[in-house]
């Protein structure tokens, strides 16, 4: 049966009902809720008579007295509330004593029995009881949104995405995640940002206008690409180059050309492109840049990408988020469109019509911009309740007849807008003193001679500076409709719920199950969900560093913008692929297909796929390429610009796949100085390193991952050998040489010998479970806010377990983290 | 500067510009004694280090040979003293010690990290209400900034010269000044708003839940603290420069991203109109490591790529070929400082300024060793204090001692106990 990603549908549902006879016989869903809501032993007691005596034997002779070693005193006899508050030790105890770390050598080991004893106390007991108490006392905290979350929220709720990056400082991370409360201190700059955005979004509802319109763009030559650019018949301009003189617009303003080409106001707009590849059979991708595409060098953003066809000139489609100058990050508003890999074929002040020359080149003749949306989302939400002629000059009534509304009249007015307003803003119903302040307030503002439009914007600012708008909180215990809808929809969409979820949440019903699952569904089919596969893979495998390096140029010559934006594509389009089709995580690390385009065949070794749009291609046999595990985007983040580091490679995928923390080096140790004049492999400098005591024994937990992964280079290529510097020097030849050869061996941490990648990917594919549960501790974390300890991890394998039946599949695991107790509980 | 020096005497500047009611430090005018000049303070990080072998001085003390860097400073050398064995304990190899450099928070890539308060902030308070500016902290590029609030959140660094330069010297217009006041009195009501909601929430919110609303309503005290000052500074004039306000098109070096030098000259330039003219007295720049390649002649990769030079000579060439630019930089600002006379010495005397990096080995991320380098402020100058290079002096004792030269009365700041020794 062919595995490739078209196939696997097939093969998934075939798989399911295999099992099905075994699935029927395991228990409902409940067992995810009950091996924490057993009755336990209270850790306390079972302490005293169980593990005291072992510790007492093995371990307080070094981990008690007055100068315990490491700083760990295992004397003494904790209560029920020490164990409470001061607990972490215990985990640490755990991995060292499950890892052998501990006792040390030359104390011998402990007794198999006494080890399986302590260490089913801590896992047990006494996790039992710290999982009851987090639940009771709330395990998450009180946290304002992500300056990501909250741009996306002003997006959804009024249209206008506000220029965060420029205004707010940026979060922190904590655990890789800028979800969490920790990553997110308050400030006074932040809130000043805040208030500052909230005047200025409201204040532009009342400016723009609620019709839609179609910008035409032409092509044409710039000042600066002066001779650059080829000139046909008809208006159209050929780019021969890939760099920023490509592709420059102009509007159409009463039939001059001479207009800025960018939009009108902000939100999303459907960019049709008039062009072709030009002297080409293949397709050639084209990027969407947006932004100063006056200044030089512009500072551009890319929006899109799509593919010119080769041959006669077509339409070509793509929706696009626009920005304007007020709005943007970035200065300027323009559209800008340069193709990739044709590098700069023609050279500085060189006519493109001598030396385009049976080249391949972009050939543009217009461009439309449609505006897709006509009035605002915003303008709806505050409009839509008032009578047409409070603000005529927006929808179109006279000014002429005033609705001469009483006070009373008026107040009701007011009260419905403001309940609906206010429900959006904070993603709750809004109780009735809220109502009545706001109403009030307003009326006290039009007593004092302020304008609708003024007492309009105070109020709603007010609602949009509001810790209530600003922060996610709830009360310990089960999350309520609201608080739950809010929680999957910052994990889902990393926005505000929507209307619809809103109104589910208002009907009572979120809480069920059943519901519970059908919205899951529903966000996951929308496409705001591609925040969630594109934030959370930012954060999870760190794909948000892969512009922190470039590959050293002379070493990695064939490095290119190109294959930086396909190999993020790619990692998205997997991860969203095996979501849609809930494929194992098994794939994660041994999957005969991959996500890829032409330029990402390229690097694969793949054959007959051409244009830039990611797909599922089918893997041979022999690749040493696929999953997360290898691709180039994980491989470019997991190196630097010259160098792979098997010790980062190892701890990557130990911590990000597997979900096994690697605690940091001890302070006393200092990082190995990589030397590349070639000696000796950095494996072979580190192996020096990592040969003593702890240090052996911590390496060889994850050290092995890397190993395998020494088979990559920074960009993402298969290797042999570590590139070096050509010492020939001269024209034409290679400015790198192979050096010393790769050792890719190794032997995992539960002791299985490997040859190199292919021996790896297998050992990890043997154990879904273990991918599975890293997934879900990190999507835990992410959806909750709030990082995962070792008091999670039952519920974590509980989770992994339930999806079991499903051989792990991507999708039941993200229902199994919604419906577990964890993510339902604050 | 354009003008000879004398005429840039920080008085005559402010006299143009009719503020000097407004400068505390100028009260005592009237009497017939010359007032003293206040004390200022500029800290500045470069992201990607500078490298070891060409920055420290072969010998500690007095009679050091000057490093392959340090000869750039030339007879600088009785202004400066050079540090070498010094860093912050325990912060762990990675680029997210830049938000560390003046924490000395520990850990910066640990699960639950969280920032401190940074040195130029705990330094601003001292002079807080006596300028314009409480501090002023810039950056080439956005990122990550070097100044934390007291909650450990970051204060985001002013990146657009023209826009630094418009808020020290261009006055508005009555309008622009009533527009201004019409924000600052709408912020104050909507804080109000938020406190009294914040208060609420500290009764029902859970316990754990507490802490997280106090920082708020902290930090929301803090934007109001900051309009009422900013209510008192905002019908003063503005001091007038000389000087040309910079801009940012092309071809200055901000419309250039990679020329992260030329961008720090022009900030440098700011920094030092900021406290010449007393706008304010602590000012803090983040020369942001880029990953492409400067215009620089000679260089041709990208300085991030060069910086983990792995010990191959050919990169370390060209890496020194752009700190050597650095240094050039760093020392042109120095000397426009000295050649600034003020209260009868000159403006270098009366600022301390910290010049540093918050990586030591940048090739392997190392965080111990750091260059650092103290000029001006009225020390006694000229030597190389070098600590244990495998135990290195914690550098929050540096400080210490800049905070208690600045006026702050502290034995502590961060993992930093105690003045650091040798310096007098």
């Amino acid at each position: 049966m062919q595995k490739t990603g078209y196939f696997r549908k097939i093969f998934n549902g075939l798989a399911k009902s295999a099992v099905a006879s075994w699935i029927s016989k395991s228990p409902p869903i409940l067992t995810v809720i009950l091996p924490l809501a057993l009755h336990a032993d209270n850790p306390a007691e079972t302490f005293q008579s169980n593990v005291a005596p072992i510790l007492e034997a093995a371990c307080t002779d070094c981990h008690g007295g007055k100068k315990p070693k490491a700083g760990l005193n295992l004397e003494g006899v904790p209560t029920l509330e020490t164990l409470g508050t001061d607990y972490h030790h215990w985990f640490k105890v755990m991995e060292q004593v499950e890892t052998g770390i501990m006792p040390p050598e030359d104390e011998g080991p402990l007794d198999a029995k006494d080890k399986e004893t302590l260490i089913s106390w801590i896992k047990g007991d006494l996790t039992h009881f710290l999982a009851e108490k987090q639940r009771t006392e709330g395990r998450s905290r009180f946290r304002r949104l992500s300056r990501n979350e909250y741009a996306n929220t002003i997006q959804d709720i009024f249209g206008i995405r506000p220029p965060v990056i420029r205004m707010m400082p940026g979060d922190g991370r904590a655990d890789g995640y800028d979800k969490v409360s920790k990553a997110l201190p308050f400030s006074p700059a932040a809130t000043e940002a805040q208030l500052q955005i909230a005047e200025e979004t409201i204040a532009r509802m009342f400016k723009h206008q609620q019709d839609k319109t179609t910008i035409r763009l032409w092509a044409r030559e710039s000042g600066q690409s002066k001779g650059h650019l080829l000139e046909l018949p008809e208006g159209w301009w050929v780019s021969f180059n890939s760099d920023a003189n490509s592709g420059q617009l102009v509007r159409e303003n009463n039939g001059k050309r001479n207009g800025f080409p960018g939009p009108r106001k902000p939100g999303w707009h459907r960019i049709r492109m008039h062009m072709y590849a030009y002297q080409t059979d293949k397709p050639l991708p084209v990027g969407i840049y947006g932004g100063h595409v006056w200044a030089y060098p512009q500072i551009l953003k890319l929006l899109d990408v799509v593919d010119a066809p080769p041959g006669n000139p077509a339409v070509v489609e793509a929706d696009v988020y626009l920005r304007t100058n007020q709005d943007n990050d970035i200065p300027g508003s323009g559209i800008r469109l340069i193709p990739f890999g044709l590098g700069v074929p023609v050279p500085k002040n060189t006519q493109a019509s001598i030396r385009g020359k049976g080249k391949p080149g972009l050939a543009i003749q217009w461009v439309d911009l449609e505006e897709l949306e006509g009035a605002l989302p915003g303008q709806d939400l505050l409009f839509s309740d008032l009578p047409p002629d409070w603000f005529p000059g927006l929808n179109g009534a006279k000014r002429s007849k005033s609705s001469q509304l009483s006070q009373k009249e008026m107040e009701a007015v007011l009260r419905k807008s403001f309940a609906r307003i206010g429900a959006r803003l904070y993603r709750r119903d809004l109780a009735e003193w809220e109502i009545d302040f706001h109403v009030r307030n307003f009326m006290d503002s039009l007593y004092k001679r302020e304008t609708l439009q003024q007492a309009f914007v105070k109020e709603v600012t007010l609602l949009m500076t509001s810790p209530d708008f600003l922060c996610i909180s709830a009360n310990p215990g089960p999350l309520n409709d609201f608080a739950l809808a809010t929680r999957l929809s910052y994990f889902l969409w990393n926005s505000t719920p929507d209307v619809e979820l809103m109104e589910v949440a208002r009907s009572g019903k979120l809480v069920d199950a059943q519901v519970l699952r059908q919205q899951t569904d529903r966000l996951l089919d929308d496409a705001k969900s591609g925040r969630f596969v594109e934030d959370f893979l930012d954060q999870w495998l760190g794909l948000w560093g892969i512009e922190n390096t470039t590959p050293d140029k002379d070493l990695y010559p064939e490095y290119d913008d190109e294959l930086k934006i396909s190999s993020t594509l790619e990692t998205r389009a997997a991860f969203r692929h095996m979501l849609e089709k809930n494929i194992s995580v098994r794939d994660f690390v041994a999957p005969d297909w991959a996500m890829a385009n032409s330029r990402l065949a390229e690097v694969y070794g793949l054959e007959g796929v051409e244009g830039f749009g990611v797909r599922p291609v089918k893997l041979p046999g022999d690749s040493p390429f696929g999953g997360f595990l290898a691709q180039a985007a994980t491989m470019k983040v997991t190196a630097n610009g010259t160098l792979t580091s098997p010790v980062k490679r190892g701890v990557w995928v130990s911590d990000r796949l597997l979900g096994i923390t690697i605690p940091p080096p001890p302070a006393t140790v200092n990082a190995v100085v990589p030397d590349t004049r070639g000696a000796k492999t950095l494996r072979e400098q580190l192996a020096l390193h990592s040969k003593e005591g702890s240090c052996k024994a911590c390496h060889a937990r994850f050290d092995p991952y890397g190993f395998a992964l020494e088979s990559f280079d920074v960009m993402g290529n298969f290797r042999t050998h570590y590139r070096i510097p050509n010492p020939e020097k001269g024209k034409g030849l290679p400015k790198w040489t192979d050096g010393l050869p790769v050792d890719s061996s190794g032997i995992t941490p539960q002791g299985q010998e490997f040859a190199g990648i292919q021996g790896l990917r297998k050992h990890l594919a043997a154990n879904p479970a273990q991918l599975a549960k890293g997934v879900v501790r990190h999507m835990l974390t992410y959806a909750t806010g709030e990082p995962t300890t070792p008091i999670d991890q039952p519920e974590i394998d509980a989770i992994a377990q339930t999806a079991s039946s499903d051989d792990y599949g991507l999708r039941s695991l993200v229902h199994g983290v919604i419906q577990s107790p964890t993510f339902r509980h604050k | 500067m354009n003008r000879p020096p004398e005429h840039h005497s920080r008085r005559q500047v402010l006299r143009a510009g009719a503020g000097v009611l407004a400068l505390p430090w100028l009260e005592s005018f009237s009497s017939a004694a010359e007032p003293a000049p206040p004390k200022r303070m500029i800290n500045i990080c470069t992201g990607f280090g500078l490298y070891g072998p060409a920055f420290f001085p072969g010998q500690a003390g007095m009679d050091y040979k000057p490093s392959e860097y340090l000869e750039i400073l030339g007879d600088l050398r009785k202004q400066y003293t050079v540090f070498s064995g010094i860093s912050h304990p325990e912060i762990g190899g990675d680029h997210a010690s830049e938000a560390c450099f003046l924490t000395s928070a520990k850990h910066p890539t640990r699960p639950g990290f969280r920032n401190t308060v940074s040195m130029d902030v705990v330094a601003s308070k001292q002079v807080a209400g006596a300028t314009r500016f409480p501090f002023m902290t810039l950056s080439t590029q956005d990122g990550s900034p070097l100044s934390y609030t007291d909650t450990g959140a970051g204060i985001p660094a002013w990146g657009v010269p023209s826009q630094v330069f418009a808020k020290m010297f261009i006055a508005g217009s009555k309008q622009q000044v009533k527009a201004e006041m019409e924000r600052i009195r709408r912020g104050k009501s909507i804080l109000d708003r938020m406190k009294s909601r914040l208060s609420q929430l500290s009764r029902t919110v859970s316990l754990h839940d507490r802490q997280q609303v106090a920082d708020y309503a902290e930090a929301v005290r803090g934007l109001e603290k900051q309009l009422v000052a900013e209510e008192k500074w905002v019908n003063l004039p503005k001091p007038q420069v000389s000087e040309p306000q910079p801009n940012e098109n092309y071809p200055s070096p901000f419309s250039d991203r990679s020329n992260s030098i030329g961008r720090a000259n022009v900030m440098l330039g700011l920094m030092k109109l900021a406290v010449q003219t007393d706008s304010t007295r602590v000012a803090s720049l983040f020369i942001k490591g880029m990953d492409e390649k400067p215009p620089i002649p000679g260089v041709n990769e990208g300085h991030h790529g060069l910086s983990h030079h792995g010990r191959n000579p050919k990169k370390i060439e060209q890496l020194k070929i752009i700190e050597k630019e650095k240094m050039k930089v760093f020392g042109d600002f120095l000397l426009s400082l000295r050649e600034t006379p003020e209260g009868g010495g000159n403006l270098l005397d009366n600022t301390q300024v910290l010049i540093g990096s918050n990586l030591g080995d940048a090739s392997g991320h190392g965080t111990t060793n750091l260059p650092i380098l103290l000029a001006g402020g009225g020390w006694k100058h000229g030597g190389h204090i070098a600590g244990n290079v495998k135990d290195n002096t914690p550098l929050g004792q540096l400080f210490v001692s800049m905070l208690q030269r600045f006026g702050v009365e502290t034995e502590d700041f961060g993992s930093g106990h105690g003045a650091i020794n040798g310096l007098g």
